[in-house]
């Protein structure tokens, strides 16, 4: 996975996560600018967007691969995270 | 669905003659103790927003309202009135949901689910020329629903899910007066000059009639901040029992959570609209469920929510039954567990009921108040599972936690309730369901240290498996010597009264600088 300037946050839901280990699919930053001026720009891949597994598997190999001192955060922009109301816990 | 509502003064044949066995279901409390449900576990100590309390579950004891059940969830422990500018909002990123189980099997048939909205108004004030937003979330004083004053409106919407709560059929409640989807929330009780007419008033005003789909009996519902209304010796109680616990049951220590509030979702539901057939016992159980997946914004927008990103499905944080059960008998390790927990999955916690650590933890720190002896601990297995015989337990239960109210015991007036519930003759009180009144710390104490096998006698009449033997402690009037009465509450809808005001600007304790 090329992730070249990505900028990782942590999540705080850390318990809620059940990780399989890091699944597919995630990742693959957009190449986020690490400018404040620019909210439309997203370290946020398509695959975590599209599907609920896909925000999982990204959630999951964010934790396995970018969890480490001095990273920066990853740019959110103005995406909206997929929500399930009828799936249990993944 | 619908059936008619139960009479006032109608009463299970059998009531009477199991009376003694509530300590049986007491015992659940038995091991629940202590501060219901207070920052009782590892990861809701992080998350207070979602943080359930207590439950309290019962007969509406408002003059003309029997044909109801009122339930109370409380959410956002140890509040001090003081906690502006923010106060304390419920988190519109999470899912509360109240769940009721009718026919005994375990599994939620009725769920209220409740999703918050806290929206800005972005009050500015004209300062030098340019719009300068306030930093408060009130501009001026308040006193009416969506007041121009207040700079935060707080709204929630209510669905009722009928069968599992995530499959099951959705549909929402609505104003008794017409279609809208929205109730306001009143804002907490900032202080006495912000309320120009008093706070009871205003928080009056957001008290709503809602249909329920599918029923023709409207409900009521109120959300805001209420005075904390759980009481007991909370710190000397976690100080290894630093205290007499054969000491007065009333003024022999101070209530810890008497200058605290907390936030409430109270809702009285029709009897004929909760129960299904013939079956008048319902269990219910309280919850609070977070995305599973959150990202923070490290450098986020102006606005509120704009913190971080939420995702994924409703991953649950928080469950609360029976009072005390997350707080003293599960272990340590398996708390964050429980938490995430269905009853029906409750076989996993067994042995935290048939053997627990309560009261030997209690024998250890004083000798002579000896443990019972019988294991596995049948007497709260009988009780903490399934609830009484002929009091509160289903006719075809599954066995699991949650608390049991039997809707066609009669109420008992406010006046004549007995803090100390079945145990001291009031059928109507806990564990046959729980009112605010209720003494659930000085009852499961004791039940955790032997009252049912004492009460059931060497002929086990009780049949709850053990004998007066088994329980040299049983006969013990444990107490942490904080007690309160149904005096101490309202007597009508919502019950819990109002909030301690922010203003309130307390002395130093002693020994302390001021």
């Amino acid at each position: 996975m090329n992730k070249p300037n990505i900028r990782v946050a942590l999540a705080a839901c850390a318990t809620a996560l059940i990780l399989a280990g890091c699944g597919g699919g995630g990742g693959g930053g957009s190449g986020g600018g690490g400018g404040g001026d620019d909210r439309a720009a997203s370290d946020v891949p398509d695959s975590a967007l599209r599907s609920v597994q896909g925000l999982v598997d990204f959630m999951e190999d964010v934790i396995a691969s970018m969890t480490r001192n001095g990273s920066e955060p990853l740019a959110l922009g103005d995406v909206t995270l997929p929500t399930s109301e009828t799936l249990e816990p993944l | 669905m619908r059936k008619p509502a139960p009479s006032a003064t109608r009463e299970g044949p059998k009531i009477r003659a199991a009376a003694l066995a509530l300590t049986a279901a007491a015992a659940l409390c038995s091991a629940a103790a202590f501060a219901s449900s207070h920052r009782e576990a590892p990861f809701i100590t992080g998350n207070p927003k979602v943080d359930g309390t207590d439950l309290y579950l019962f007969r509406s004891y408002e003059s003309g309202r029997q044909g109801f059940v009122t339930v109370l969830a409380n959410y956002m422990p140890f509040q001090d009135p003081q906690g502006g500018p923010n106060y304390f909002m419920f988190d519109p990123n999470a899912l509360y949901e109240i769940h009721i189980d009718n026919n005994g099997d375990a599994v939620e048939d009725l769920t209220l689910q409740f999703r918050f909205d806290n929206n800005s108004k972005d009050a500015a004030l004209s300062v030098g020329g340019k719009q300068t937003k306030i930093p408060l979330v009130v501009s001026g004083q308040v006193d009416s629903v969506n007041a121009a004053t207040l700079n935060v409106r707080e709204t929630y919407s209510i669905d009722l899910v009928r069968g599992d709560r995530r499959t099951g059929t959705r549909a929402a409640v609505t104003r008794g007066s017409g279609s809208g989807t929205r109730f306001d929330k009143p804002v907490d009780n900032i202080g006495e000059k912000t309320f120009p007419d008093g706070y009871q008033a205003y928080a009056a005003q957001h008290v709503h009639s809602v249909t329920l789909p599918g029923c023709s009996t409207p409900a009521r519902v109120f959300v805001g901040q209420r005075k904390e209304s759980f009481y007991i010796a909370v710190g000397k109680t976690f100080d290894l029992f630093n205290l007499n616990p054969l000491g007065p049951e009333t003024g022999g220590n101070n209530n810890d959570l008497e200058a605290k509030n907390v936030s409430t979702i109270a809702v009285e539901l029709p009897i004929a609209c909760i129960t299904a057939g013939n079956e008048p016992v319902i269990g219910a159980f309280t919850t609070a469920s977070v995305r599973q997946a959150r990202l923070v914004d490290g450098a986020p927008g102006s606005g509120l929510g704009k913190a971080s990103k939420e995702g994924g499905p409703w991953a649950q944080v928080s469950r609360l039954g029976m009072p005390l059960v997350n707080e003293v008998v599960i272990g340590l390790p398996d708390k964050d567990r429980f938490n995430a927990s269905k009853p029906k999955g409750d076989g996993q916690f067994i042995d935290y009921v048939t053997h627990p650590a309560l009261p030997a933890l209690i024998e250890s720190l004083f000798p002579s108040a000896k443990a019972p002896t019988n294991f596995p601990r049948t007497d709260l297995v009988t009780a903490f599972l399934k609830g009484i015989a002929g009091v509160n337990q289903p006719s075809n239960v599954v066995a699991s936690e949650m608390l049991r109210l039997n809707t066609s015991t009669a109420v008992t007036a406010p006046g004549a309730q007995n803090a100390m519930g079945v145990a001291g003759g009031d059928m109507a009180g806990f564990p046959n369901g729980r009112r605010p009144g209720d003494d659930v710390v000085d009852i499961s104490l004791r039940v955790a240290m032997g009252a049912l096998c004492v009460l059931t006698g060497e002929n086990d009449a009780l049949k709850v498996g053990c004998k007066p033997s088994d329980a040299p402690s049983g006969g013990l009037a444990l107490t942490d010597g904080v007690r309160k009465t149904a005096a101490s509450y309202g007597t009508a809808f919502p019950y819990l009264t109002t909030p301690i005001p922010g203003n309130f600007n307390p002395a130093p304790p002693a020994g302390t600088m001021p």
